[in-house]
């Protein structure tokens, strides 16, 4: 299992995102608005001063060598429409001569071509102004070159109609994203809806039932109510399975004790001393029994549950198989059973559960020398072909008939009526390959009995 | 051999009591870790049987304080947990061998009797081996009291067998340990060495198995 990092609203992680989202637009929209409230506001009062200075220079006339000016009334009328705003000016002759205005009336920075018009920001008397510079050539016989109007109007009314453009425009935007993030938020609770449904049927079902859920039309929906279903089908299905196996395993666990029960009592009844021992004899046997099946059951028990949480480390299969065979050899020494070992070339390791692994090849070894005759031969052989090792297992056994071999598989499907068999030993051996995603094939062996085979992915699982 | 049993189950615990009595082995029993420390330490014993699951302190808390303390007593480990868990968790802490309940008794004397034996063989001239006796000062081999006669090879690989009881050894184990660098050697030889020492161990405790493609394994079988 991953570590549950700290739990969160889905909900309020989305809103918040798209609010902050919004939030950059906003302020990239804002950047925008400002420049375009200023240029406007410069427009329109540009065109005002510009006019203004225009009629201003229609004034200038020349007597001999003299040039003069009269400003007409008009361009200070238009100078009046912005009444906050106070206008300074300067009329200039053509040898850069002061006719009229403010002596020290700032100049622009350039230098000047052959424009008529210029525009430019400038500080007089402590205030921030806009000034325009409008000349005209004069020819004159006695006169020539260029007399300037230097017009400059303070910058109020313009201020006033940039903040009133960004205002409005600030609030029509604000207006929208509010707009947006109400919408989101609607959707977002609509989007989220299906789930906070599912969640409210499934906890209406008191303990577990098999019902499914009920299909929905929403294609985004559809998949999880689907995955939950099938969920819920499989946990069904090992649950059959389960209720299964504890019939067959106190089925299995009575039956012993039934039989030694009923041992002990006729034993215990018997006035014959000189049948004790083999009633005793029998108690024993059914007891090994019920130990073996005990031990069965529990290493079943084992091997499903290390198959469910998922073991995984570098198993050497090599090692794993020889310390296996050493045991079995050590424990079966006193027997005429024949071992041999076969190992093709270097054998890659498996991804698995080393002890898994180890108690499947066990059972395999087991059911060999179980079920095998007095003088049995045994060989194990490990072979790795295209990225699958084998182990192989023959034996000179009985074997199992082609039609039985599906069945031996099986839980508790024994085949001999031989009392040591649990029926657990194959079914262990399959839960172990099945969580390794290997496969297990029971063959002829060219030993006359049974082969079984078992392949496992080398390397990464 | 006197051996001290740790085990909290009566019935087990009188029976394991009453088999090595027949067996004419002495057995002493105590219920908890705490009386088996004082045992220990007022009394020497041969071999511990010790089960884990005990009352208070757990088998594998005195197993871990008798190791730390230097004491090299041989122990064998009784559980009824999860097989495999237990196996490579006592062998960790220090036991010399491992056994699940439920286990046949005389399983649990072969064992006994192994571990004894081995720890024997570290202060004695002798090994026992059941019906076979070893004499290492004299490499001298009996079974059931009559002189084995054996060459000087023989003599050689029944000594490797007998220090290296229940574990594989390979051709190549023996013939680094029978042959030096100047003698060549063919791993027939071996064979036929092997096969004379068989026939003279026939009717021993000793049975030396072949598992063939891997090597060879002795076993005593008492």
């Amino acid at each position: 299992m991953s570590m549950i990092s700290t739990s969160y609203s889905l909900r309020r992680r989305m809103l918040v995102r798209s609010a902050l989202l919004l939030l950059i637009v906003f302020v990239l929209l804002s950047i925008g608005a400002w420049h375009y409230a200023k240029q406007a506001a410069n427009y329109s009062y540009d065109r005002l001063l510009r006019s203004a200075s225009l009629s201003m220079l229609e004034g200038v006339h020349v007597t001999g060598a003299n040039v003069d000016i009269d400003i007409p009334y008009a361009s200070f009328e238009m100078m009046q429409l912005s009444s906050e705003d106070k206008v300074f000016y300067r009329v200039q002759g053509p040898q850069g001569n002061f006719i009229t205005g403010y002596e020290n009336f700032p100049l622009p920075n350039q230098s000047l071509g052959k424009e008529r018009t210029l525009f430019y920001d400038a500080n007089y008397l402590s205030e921030h102004i806009r000034v325009v510079m409008q000349r005209k050539w004069l020819s004159e016989p006695e006169v020539s070159g260029w007399v300037s109007v230097y017009l400059g109007q303070t910058l109020n009314a313009r201020d006033q109609m940039r903040n009133d453009i960004l205002v409005r425009s600030l609030a029509t935007l604000l207006g929208i994203m509010l707009l947006v993030l109400f919408v989101l938020w609607w959707s977002i609770n609509r989007a989220l809806e299906p789930l906070s449904t599912i969640s409210k049927s499934l906890f209406t079902q008191t303990s577990f039932s098999e019902t499914p859920l009920d299909k929905t039309s929403i294609q985004e929906v559809a998949p999880l109510v689907d995955a939950i279903n099938e969920y819920q089908t499989r946990l069904a299905s090992n649950l059959d399975g389960m209720k299964t196996f504890i019939a067959d395993a106190s089925h299995q666990i009575r039956t012993v004790q039934s039989a030694t029960q009923a041992q002990l009592d006729i034993a215990s009844q018997s006035q014959d001393l000189s049948q004790l021992p083999a009633h005793l004899g029998r108690i024993r046997e059914e007891h090994l029994r019920l130990t073996r099946l005990t031990n069965q059951l529990l290493s079943h028990a084992m091997v499903v549950h290390r198959g469910d949480t998922r073991i995984v480390e570098d198993v050497n299969m090599e090692s794993l198989v020889k310390q296996l065979l050493t045991e079995c050899v050590r424990d079966y020494a006193h027997t005429e059973i024949e071992f041999s070992y076969h190992c093709d070339g270097r054998i890659g390791s498996v991804q698995g559960d080393w002890i898994a692994l180890k108690e499947a090849f066990r059972n395999l070894l087991e059911n060999s020398l179980v079920y095998g005759p007095a003088k049995n031969q045994i060989d194990v052989s490990l072979t790795q072909e295209a990225g699958h090792v084998n182990v192989i297992i023959d034996d000179q056994g009985p074997g199992i008939p082609q039609t039985q071999r599906e069945q031996a598989v099986q839980r508790f499907k024994r085949l001999t009526t031989r009392k040591e068999g649990s029926g657990l030993g194959l079914a262990i051996v399959s839960s172990v390959v099945e969580s390794h995603e290997g496969r297990f094939f029971l063959e002829d062996s060219p030993l006359g009995g049974l082969r079984a085979r078992v392949q496992l992915r080398v390397g990464e699982s | 051999m006197r051996m001290l049993l740790i085990e909290d189950s009566d019935s087990l615990a009188q029976s394991i009591q009453v088999y090595f009595h027949n067996e004419g082995h002495p057995l002493d029993w105590v219920n908890s870790v705490e009386k088996a420390r004082s045992s220990v330490s007022l009394e020497s014993f041969d071999l511990l049987i010790l089960d884990i699951n005990l009352p208070g302190a757990s088998g594998f808390q005195l197993l871990q304080s008798l190791r730390a303390n230097g004491n090299r007593i041989p122990v064998l480990v009784l559980t009824a947990r999860t097989e495999i868990d237990d196996r490579v968790s006592a062998l960790d802490f220090g036991a010399d061998d491992y056994l699940a309940k439920p286990f046949d008794f005389r399983e649990l004397a072969a064992r006994c009797r192994a571990l004894y034996r081995r720890e024997r063989g570290k202060a004695s001239n002798d090994i026992l081996c059941g019906n076979l006796v070893y004499d290492l000062a004299t490499h001298s081999a009996k079974v059931n009291g009559r002189l084995l006669e054996l060459r000087q090879r023989e003599r050689q690989l029944l000594e490797l067998f007998l220090k290296n009881l229940d574990r594989v050894l390979t051709k190549d184990d023996i013939s680094n340990r029978l042959y030096d660098f100047n003698e060549a050697y063919t791993p027939n030889a071996i064979e036929q060495t092997l096969t004379r020492l068989r026939k003279q161990l026939a009717n021993s405790s000793l049975i030396i198995k072949t598992i063939r493609g891997l090597g060879y394994l002795a076993h005593v079988d008492d």
